[in-house]
């Protein structure tokens, strides 16, 4: 078996005659222009232009831009076999159907499939709500696990564990915007930083441990971030995108049986002829050194997206209220409970407002004109970047919170998992049925 | 279903201990003079929390950091979340722990 990692949860399997390649994403930029890779792709060589094609099976864990990324897909064909959990609601799969991909395979589970002579795969869901997913493959006695950003439940690595894995690549870095993005002050912000990164960490470790592997790769996790407006949050002190090297050190601290392994995009792992380097030397370079020529590089590039973005819709405003009125009208009364959140939207720009959605009304209406007093979050965003989410362009919400491209607090200071919940799928089946079993 | 009863002695403070009882884990905290116990999962992932650490009252789930009020088994950062709590009695040197009912989803 051999493994060519390409960055993030980018894996091209190849074992026994068969082709597998996991969460393709070979552009940069992704979510609303924020995203990179910990290195640029390009200077390894790789684009989705240049990329082989002959893939037997794509292996898409979820929805999110830096596993799943439309200009990047859209230079595979439309037949090609793609391989996709099983999730509680058809949101993802009716998605690629809708993007024209025709050979869709739904995996339950745990549910392992032959996909070659002596290849099988298994896909398994995540603990959480969320809809994610990762991958074991095997062949003639080996075994590579990628757990791309999936929280498995603790049984499933468990029996991964049992009977041993040769490679796993781990998720190891934050990826979202807590606590950066909310109005901590800095030094509070410093500690909670400090303290999210040392229970990453330290998870890292405990999942390697678990899950038993011979060689432990992180992977999935961090993001460079280049505008140069947003250059801090790849701040060790003031930002969670974890430099895979710091990783590699925790590992290594941990004493574990595992042999840590720094794979940078384009390197090979071969199990007959084991790690082999290809990535460019500037890749196991100073990262923050990187970041800072990466950045530079990029700044024309960066703006020229910018300046191209679309204005928001002239009826942004209709568009808000309606949308978060349908989708919190559907909620069964026990999930608004549940939520007890009132949104505070601070929309930004000439298409701009306030609203606030409130879960506490008895309806039939639940957006409001203005912010509340007594609003639990708020968030703080343009109005040409939140427009395509509230018009039915965009259909993952959450697509626009991981751009970074905003600013939130809460009230009380506690995380509010059912808000969250409904932010990222406002299903009205699977949140009650989420909630009526906690 | 007889209590099961632990040596005071034998659990160190701010060590999670993991205790089976009625084919139920428990995770079993000595903070100070007081002794709690719960359920050994972590509602999120479901993690044992007796492999987690305790400092300064706080439980922290191996598995994704998450944090548990030691006293209360709420959870400092999704407080939608609590662990399930059995009852405790220190009497003297001796701890004795209240009937475990197994949860929805729970190995034995």
């Amino acid at each position: 078996m051999r493994a060519t990692y390409y960055g993030q949860a980018c894996t091209l399997i190849e074992a026994g005659g068969i082709r597998i390649l996991t969460d393709p994403w070979l552009t940069e930029g992704a979510y609303l222009g924020t995203w990179f890779h910990t290195h640029l792709l390009a200077d390894a060589g790789v684009t989705p232009e240049t990329f082989p094609k002959n893939i037997d099976y794509l292996f898409l864990s979820h929805e999110h831009q830096d596993h799943f990324d439309l200009a990047t897909l859209k230079h595979f064909p439309q037949d090609i076999p793609i391989l996709i959990c099983r999730f509680a609601t058809a949101k993802f799969l009716y998605y690629l159907h809708g993007l024209g991909f025709t050979n869709i395979r739904e995996l339950a589970s745990g549910e392992a499939l032959t996909v070659g002579d002596g290849v099988s795969v298994t896909i398994f869901g995540t603990a959480e709500y969320t809809n994610d997913s990762a991958i074991l493959v095997e062949h003639d006695g080996v075994r590579l696990f990628n757990e791309t950003d999936c929280k498995l439940p603790y049984g499933d690595l468990e029996k991964l564990g049992q009977k041993g894995i040769d490679i796993g690549f781990y998720m190891f870095s934050g990826a979202n915007w807590y606590p950066m993005l909310y109005d901590f002050p800095e030094e509070a912000m410093r500690e909670l930083v400090r303290r999210r990164r040392k229970g990453l960490l330290r998870s890292l470790a405990q999942r390697v441990k678990v899950t038993k592997p011979r060689f432990a790769v992180p992977a999935a996790g961090p993001c460079m971030v280049l505008d140069p407006e947003f250059l801090w949050l790849n701040d060790e002190e003031r930002g969670i995108f974890i430099d895979p090297e710091i990783a590699i050190a925790e590992l290594q601290q941990a004493n574990l049986a595992s042999q840590p392994l720094y794979m940078a995009a384009s390197d090979v792992w071969d199990s007959a002829t084991g790690f082999q380097p290809h990535a460019p030397a500037s890749f196991r370079g100073p990262r923050q050194d990187y970041i800072r020529s990466a950045s530079e590089r990029l700044a024309p590039q960066i703006a020229s997206r910018r300046e191209a973005e679309p204005a928001a819709h002239p009826d942004l405003g209709n568009n808000l209220v309606r949308h978060f009125n349908q989708l919190v009208a559907s909620q069964t009364q026990r999930v608004r409970q549940r939520i007890n959140a009132k949104l505070a939207l601070q929309v930004s720009g000439p298409r701009g407002g306030d609203w606030t959605v409130d879960f506490t009304s008895n309806g039939p209406e639940f957006v409001r004109e203005g912010i509340l007093p007594d609003w639990t979050y708020k968030i703080d965003v343009e109005d040409k970047l939140i427009s395509p989410f509230v018009s039915g362009e965009e259909p993952f919400f959450e697509d626009l919170l991981l751009s970074l491209r905003f600013r939130c607090a809460r009230r009380p200071d506690e995380y509010n998992e059912p808000l969250y919940h409904f932010l990222y799928e406002a299903d009205p089946e699977k949140l009650h049925n989420w909630y009526a079993e906690r | 279903m007889p209590n099961v009863e632990i040596p005071l002695a034998e659990l160190p403070e701010n060590t999670p201990k993991q205790v089976e009882h009625n084919g139920v884990k428990l995770v079993v905290i000595r903070s100070g003079e007081q002794v709690f116990a719960y359920h050994d999962r972590c509602p999120h992932a479901h993690w044992p929390l007796s492999e987690g650490t305790v400092s300064n009252s706080v439980l922290e789930c191996p598995g994704h950091a998450w944090e548990f009020d030691v006293q209360t088994g709420r959870c400092l950062n999704a407080p939608d979340h609590c662990l399930t709590a059995v009852p405790v009695v220190v009497d003297g040197e001796v701890v004795r722990l209240g009937e475990a009912a197994r949860e929805k989803g729970e190995a034995t």
